[in-house]
């Protein structure tokens, strides 16, 4: 740390006054010290070489022509990439009202003329420990964020890949096909990207919504693990009060993914997963469950999700062909499914898995 | 004798300005010679007498800087007090003051001039 604070005197120190003599004084007791002296005679040529050598100190003269001192600070605190460099300003020390003037500008300290050359020394030396120690601490937090933000993600895996494991556990009690999952995510992927091309959809899927669609689709029915396996795998008719046990998965799946909430990124992907977990079974005609949504109010990737979970299930366990499957959903279409999404399903279904 | 002794007899505190220049006297004898160029005493009168006083205290304001630097302490004392009487609105008394820095500003200008 000392050896980064001694380097931190080699820097560059910008010395700006109108009065060559001023200059040249400043450019002795800078040299003096093991810093660089760099000499403006006014604040656009100041501006010029703080662009040319990013000083780490900026010792300005108050009154000048054209742009004073004060402009000039004013400038570089406004910058995002010169507002860290430290502004000492040089002062006659005839008026203390110019000192306050330049603190409240962000000015760092001030000397006073004539020049102590012990004094500008040790004003300049403290400055520039400062700044290194500022820089340093700044550094640290970088990569304490970095590091927190790799934590998080590490987090987010994990917390997807328990996600699901739950939805597998879910779809087994459910006796689901081993395949199902996988093909409902990958098929929900290729219906949103022939959705894409539909100016009916375009403005409504973007490329990273696919990705998202797809990943969270296999997670729509994780709610089940809240619902008694005998329940889930009953042959033959279920009584009202099992319809309505069964009914209670869309909320379950919707409340399991809400706790689950952490940055934004991984938002995008859980509230895409909790709509779709909620309302995968609400139809098109305002009939189905849990809140009996209608038409649009219905979100997209719930109706996405729904129309193929039924392609699914209709190919798979039932072992319909695909025009079978199709033949059966145009029956359902307007009913269950948003019809211009059906439409688009029929175009492309060659395309399914 | 050179022209720092005589400096000194007329009240420059020559060690003072030698360690502002870090010892290095060819620079402060360099700086000195700059000088007679850089007084504008008269300006000063003129710019007050036309009711410019703005202009009036940026010109004295510069020249307690150089005074003060090369320690010229005759005329830096005096050219601090004309700022500050300036600033006050006191310009009669800042005119006095002036008037009183002439002679002094004439010596210490010959004296260097006598060296170029």
């Amino acid at each position: 740390m000392k050896r980064k604070i001694k380097a931190a005197y080699k820097a560059k120190i910008l010395i700006v006054d109108d009065v060559e003599m001023n200059r040249i004084i400043l450019e002795e007791i800078i040299k003096d010290m093991g810093s660089i002296p760099i000499l403006a005679e006014s604040g656009k040529q100041a501006l010029e070489l703080v662009a040319q050598h990013s000083p780490g100190l900026v010792l300005t003269d108050i009154s000048m022509p054209e742009m004073d001192g004060y402009e000039l600070c004013r400038i570089l605190k406004k910058n995002e990439e010169t507002k860290n460099i430290p502004v000492v300003f040089i002062s006659a020390f005839d008026d203390p009202e110019d000192i306050v003037e330049g603190f409240s500008l962000g000015g760092e300290d001030y000397i006073t003329k004539p020049f102590i050359p012990e004094v500008v020394q040790a004003r300049v030396g403290v400055q520039l420990r400062l700044h290194e120690v500022k820089r340093q601490l700044m550094d640290t937090n970088r990569r304490l964020q970095i590091s927190v933000s790799e934590q998080l993600k590490q987090m987010e895996s994990e917390k997807k890949n328990i996600l699901f494991a739950m939805a597998n556990v879910a779809a087994q009690n459910a006796d689901y096909e081993k395949e199902h999952m996988n093909r409902l995510g990958k098929n929900c992927r290729i219906l949103a990207q022939g959705m894409q091309l539909s100016p009916l959809f375009e403005d409504q899927i973007s490329d990273t919504h696919i990705d998202t669609i797809e990943l969270a689709a296999p997670l729509c029915d994780i709610g089940n693990i809240g619902i008694p396996k005998e329940v889930l795998q009953k042959k033959g008719n279920l009584t009202k009060e099992e319809e309505a046990e069964i009914k209670k998965h869309t909320d379950i799946g919707a409340k399991l993914l809400s706790d689950l909430r952490v940055n934004n990124d991984y938002n995008d992907f859980i509230s895409t997963a909790i709509d779709m977990a909620r309302c995968h079974h609400e139809n098109w005609n305002g009939s189905g469950y849990p809140e009996g949504l209608q038409g649009e109010k219905i979100p997209l990737s719930a109706q996405i999700v729904s129309i193929m979970d039924r392609y699914c299930t209709l190919t798979g366990k039932k072992a319909y062909s695909r025009e079978e499957a199709l033949e059966i959903m145009r029956g359902e279409t307007g009913i269950k499914f948003n019809p211009d999404i059906y439409k688009i399903c029929n175009k492309i279904s060659r395309q399914f898995c | 004798m050179s022209m720092v002794d005589e400096l000194k007899e007329l009240g420059a505190n020559v060690d003072e300005a030698m360690q502002r220049f870090m010892n290095n006297a060819a620079l402060y004898e360099k700086m000195l010679k700059k000088l007679p160029n850089m007084m504008k005493g008269t300006q000063v009168m003129e710019a007050i007498e036309a009711g410019n006083i703005d202009g009036a205290i940026e010109i004295a304001h510069t020249l307690k800087g150089v005074l003060g630097n090369l320690s010229i302490t005759p005329l830096y004392e005096a050219y601090t007090d004309i700022v500050a009487l300036l600033r006050q609105n006191d310009t009669e008394k800042a005119k006095s003051v002036l008037e009183g820095s002439f002679p002094v500003e004439e010596k210490v200008v010959a004296c260097i001039e006598k060296y170029q």
